[in-house]
């Protein structure tokens, strides 16, 4: 009997937020894709096939491809549908346990090689929300050896949509974040990591459920932490809250507007989210995942925010906006430096730059006097520092001077208050 | 691209003798020694590892003014690559750019150097650090002399011949050759300089203009000083002297031949031959000849010799000046502008003979440095310190303070190794260094005070061993033992072995010993001339 590798992939889901990553790295790695969807806005590539399908139908006969042999081919089935996780108790979940039945079935009968199953980190028979128990009811359909569910962790990076969306919306919103449970652990693993993982286990030969995930779990409050200061350039307090005002919180988003809309349901899968233990799935699917403060580093994002900081700085070096070119030159020479991460600042200092003189660090050595220093020798070798600098009114230029040298004896007490926070 | 070759490893051997003397190195000592030997007729082969061009010649054109105001001024200041770009470190501002590091870069790699507690300064180029020096051209006195093997007199010839040949502006003569009018003084200086000659001569304290290796009157290809100011990103005038310009002239003369990446990493000898085995990019090839001159620098010669006569893995003593820098401000320039033009190399000179040991010092002006080097010592906010310190600039003097090499106490050690070198230096200075260096800053500060220029307070920085760049007393001339020289820098363990670079040097005095080394070298050559004549004749005799 021919076995894998896999060579065309059937994907549902595959226009939502994990769906584009995985059918891109499929499609790249060589593989044939046929993607069940409603819609066929996606791309257009010869390897790829677009087959009219909604969850709740079963496989439809043209999407397997005659031409490779049916052990050849695999299902990923990614589609989740939100709207119908229909009531509580043992009834719910409706549409998305009948499709995956109605899809399972079919694969089963057309002697299809593999079928994957994006299943989630909270998935348990006791989980506190919908989304976890019906993941776990549908995982019990697959109990053939050549089926297996993919428990899936925290997942960041690429376009801000869906849970991750969510959160880097909510670690930019406001200084300030009341969240259930800071300090519980999440495993995240960023999109393309995940896509490769999805993409290793169409040709893997594990069974049951495998988790991907990183192995290495971080605070829940970190991880937001760190989307504030990757993604916006800021600092983020988290204050912890109990579930129950949480929730009532989540009640209250729906009705205010200009917030962004927290689901129940979110809420309570973070609040059950258990350790996985996946560092042996890992390895054995020969995944490396990388902590996500040095792949976030890389998204485009993180340049912004670089430019963002160079901005701050070169404004309060200068006293006048920078030109755009001195902004490029201030994230070229970060780089060179083999640095990605811009440093976290106070949201009054994003507004008034100027604000740094009463806290900056008196350390030489500190991140941001590198960075300042920085910003310094590119102000004064540039054409508008040099304008800045050299204004004409010696007198002016002057009684500047002084006031400058005054208004930092003043601040000096200030900023030893501000020592720590910096470090 | 780097401008040598990489001297990989190959076993390709060939063997080349048809001159009477090997000079190793292409810097002011290696020319130095070769124009008296060339002249006279004799057969010379230079072998050096750079290309024979300089290293560098991408130099801004326009002024100080200009310069400041051009958008593209970053990739001088801090190379197109920006890796010089928020660099701290107590340098002087020279080693500091993209000129400087393509002139140094790679130099310990390709010695097979390692230091600790001492920053190695040397090139690998053509021109070797006449590329990035200061070109501050000074005489060594008697007292100077002191521990030499010869005094003054017999040197001045030599310093008049090599100022004839390289050109300085000072506007007097120095031993008894005249120089060419002295670049302006900048305005603080200028400052200093009229109240000094208004107060009474005071013999502790020899303030005068420094003399530069620098025309003031066009020579040649090279034109006098325009004053750009930009003297620190590599003039491109000419008009600083750098030995690469006359490895052109000399290359014109059919009895000299040189032979480019070529690295020195060997030398052996018979009864009447000594050889040089040198590595280029394509093979190795072994050059013999009756003399050969060492003139590689300090340390790659003092290399090259331990590993010759076997000296392997015991220290040997390599002097250099402990020195430190102070700034000087002048309060009544503060806040006033910067000039579009300047002479930006060393504006004054002082000695000061009276203090326990002799200390001397160039005094520049701070109105064409980077503003960055003040502003990260100010303790302010940063727009402020900016602001502050480009008020300061125009008021500023940074006066550069050196005490005597035999304050140094650094330890060399050749480790042994076949062919690829293993050299290891042990920076320190004396326990009395830093006393010697403090006492000289405060004199400094007191006699400075009497002109109009203030010492800033806690401004008074002491480099790292190593940042001066003058090394020199490995081998001294006239000393005792295997690692000594002879009266004319022959090795006492090697004959035939001349060593014409700081390396044999007796003792380093305070002073800037650049002009010194070339005088010693023109000397050397002109000993060998009547040797080697004499040597010919010998042959011819006993042929006949």
């Amino acid at each position: 009997m021919k076995k894998y590798p896999i060579e065309h992939v059937i994907v549902t889901g595959g226009t939502g937020y994990i769906g584009r990553r995985f059918v891109k790295a499929a499609l790249i790695s060589g593989c044939k894709v046929t993607l069940l969807s409603r819609g066929r806005e996606f791309c257009v590539h010869q390897n790829l096939k677009y087959v009219a399908w909604s969850l709740g139908e079963s496989l439809p006969g043209e999407a397997i491809d005659t031409d490779i042999d049916p052990l050849a081919q695999a299902v990923v089935h990614l589609a989740h549908d939100w709207k119908n996780q229909s009531g509580a108790g043992k009834t719910e979940g409706g549409l998305n346990i009948d499709g995956t039945r109605a899809l399972v079935e079919q694969a089963r009968h057309s002697g299809l090689g593999r079928f994957v199953f994006a299943s989630s980190q909270s998935a348990r028979a006791d989980a506190p929300n919908v989304y976890g128990r019906v993941k776990w009811a549908i995982e019990q359909l697959l109990d053939r050896p050549n089926e297996v569910s993919a428990r899936i962790g925290l997942v960041y990076g690429g376009p801000q949509q869906a849970m991750y969306g969510l959160l880097s919306k909510l670690s930019g919103i406001s200084p300030i974040l009341p969240m259930v449970d800071p300090r519980r652990p999440v495993q995240p693993i960023y999109i393309d990591e995940l896509a490769e993982g999805l993409l290793r286990l169409t040709s893997s030969d594990h069974v049951e459920w495998v988790g991907l995930a990183s192995a290495k779990s971080i605070r829940f409050g970190d991880f937001l932490r760190t989307l504030a200061r990757e993604l916006h350039g800021t600092r983020l307090l988290i204050i912890p809250i109990p579930i129950q005002l949480a929730l009532c919180a989540c009640d209250l988003t729906a009705v205010i507007p200009f917030i962004p809309t927290v689901d129940r349901e979110r809420v309570l899968g973070l609040a059950g989210t258990q350790l996985m233990p996946c560092a042996d799935h890992l390895t054995t699917l020969g995944l490396e995942i990388e902590d996500c403060e040095s792949r976030l580093a890389f998204e485009p994002s993180a340049r912004r925010t670089l430019l963002l900081e160079g901005r701050i700085l070169l404004k309060y070096v200068m006293k006048a906006w920078p030109a755009h070119s001195l902004l490029r030159l201030y994230v070229r020479s970060l780089y060179v430096k083999g640095i990605r991460q811009a440093i976290a600042m106070p949201r009054s200092v994003r507004l008034l730059p100027s604000l740094l003189r009463w806290m900056e660090p008196f350390d030489q050595k500190a991140a941001l006097s590198r960075r300042l220093a920085i910003a310094v020798a590119i102000a004064q070798s540039s054409p508008q520092g040099e304008l800045i600098l050299s204004r004409k009114n010696v007198l002016a230029r002057n009684v500047a001077v002084f006031l400058g040298v005054s208004v930092d004896t003043l601040a000096l007490p200030i900023r030893v208050l501000f020592r720590r926070f910096w470090s | 691209m780097f401008y040598f070759a990489d001297f990989g490893h190959n076993k390709k051997r060939s063997f080349v003798h048809d001159s009477d003397a090997i000079i190793v190195g292409s810097g002011p000592a290696g020319l130095s020694a070769a124009w008296p030997l060339v002249e006279a007729g004799l057969k010379v082969l230079m072998i050096d590892a750079g290309s024979g061009d300089a290293p560098f010649s991408d130099f801004p054109s326009g002024d100080i003014g200009k310069f400041r105001l051009r958008a593209s001024n970053w990739k001088t200041r801090y190379g197109t690559d920006l890796s010089l770009l928020g660099l701290q470190g107590d340098y002087s501002p020279k080693l500091m750019t993209p000129l400087a590091e393509m002139v140094t870069g790679k130099f310990a790699e390709l010695n097979g150097l390692r230091a600790q507690g001492f920053v190695p300064i040397g090139s690998m180029g053509s021109g070797g650090l006449s590329n990035i020096w200061g070109a501050l051209s000074v005489v060594f006195n008697d007292a100077d002399l002191s521990e030499f093997p010869f005094d003054r007199a017999e040197l001045d010839k030599h310093y008049a011949n090599i100022i004839r040949r390289i050109g300085l502006s000072f506007g007097g003569t120095i031993a008894g050759t005249n120089t060419d009018p002295a670049t302006p003084l900048g305005r603080a200086a200028e400052k200093v300089f009229s109240i000094h000659a208004k107060i009474p001569l005071d013999k502790d304290f020899v303030l005068e203009r420094a003399s530069n290796a620098v025309i003031t009157q066009d020579r040649g290809d090279r034109s006098a000083c325009k004053n750009c100011g930009l003297c620190l990103w590599g003039c491109s005038h000419r008009s600083i002297y750098n030995s690469v310009f006359e490895l052109k002239e000399l290359r014109q003369y059919p009895n000299f031949d040189f032979q480019p990446f070529t690295k020195a990493i060997k030398l052996g000898s018979n009864e009447n031959l000594n050889f040089v085995e040198a590595r280029g990019p394509a093979q190795s090839r072994i050059f013999s000849a009756p003399i050969i001159i060492l003139a590689a620098g300090t340390i790659a010669t003092t290399s090259l010799v331990a590993r010759k006569i076997g000296y392997l893995g015991r220290p040997i003593r390599l002097l250099s000046n402990p020195a430190a820098a102070i700034a000087f401000v002048i309060p009544r320039l503060i806040g006033s502008d910067l000039p579009d033009h300047s002479f930006s190399l060393g504006q004054l000179t002082y000695e000061m003979p009276a203090s326990t040991s002799s200390c001397f010092g160039v005094i520049y002006g701070a109105d064409t440095l980077p503003l960055d080097i003040f502003a990260s010592r100010i303790p302010l906010s940063r727009p402020t310190a900016l602001r502050l310190s480009r008020a300061l600039a125009p008021a500023l003097l940074l006066a550069t303070c050196y005490v005597p090499g035999k304050f140094s106490a650094n330890r060399l050690y050749v480790s042994a190794s076949d062919e690829t070198p293993n050299v290891l230096i042990d920076g320190n200075q004396t326990a009395s260094a830093k006393r010697e260096i403090f006492s000289a800053g405060r004199s400094l500060s007191s006699k400075m005070r009497r002109r109009g220029a203030f010492a800033l307070p806690g401004s008074l920085t002491i480099s790292a061993p190593g940042t001066d760049g003058h090394y020199a007393g490995t081998l001294p001339m006239g000393g005792k033992g295997d690692l000594a020289t002879s009266l004319y820098g022959e090795l006492n363990a090697s004959k035939g072995i001349y060593i014409a670079d700081g390396a044999s040097f007796s003792s380093l005095p305070a002073k800037h010993c650049t002009l010194t080394i070339m005088a010693n070298a023109d000397r050397i050559g002109r000993h060998l001339i009547s040797k080697i004549a004499m040597r010919a004749q010998t042959k011819r005799n006993l042929s006949v």
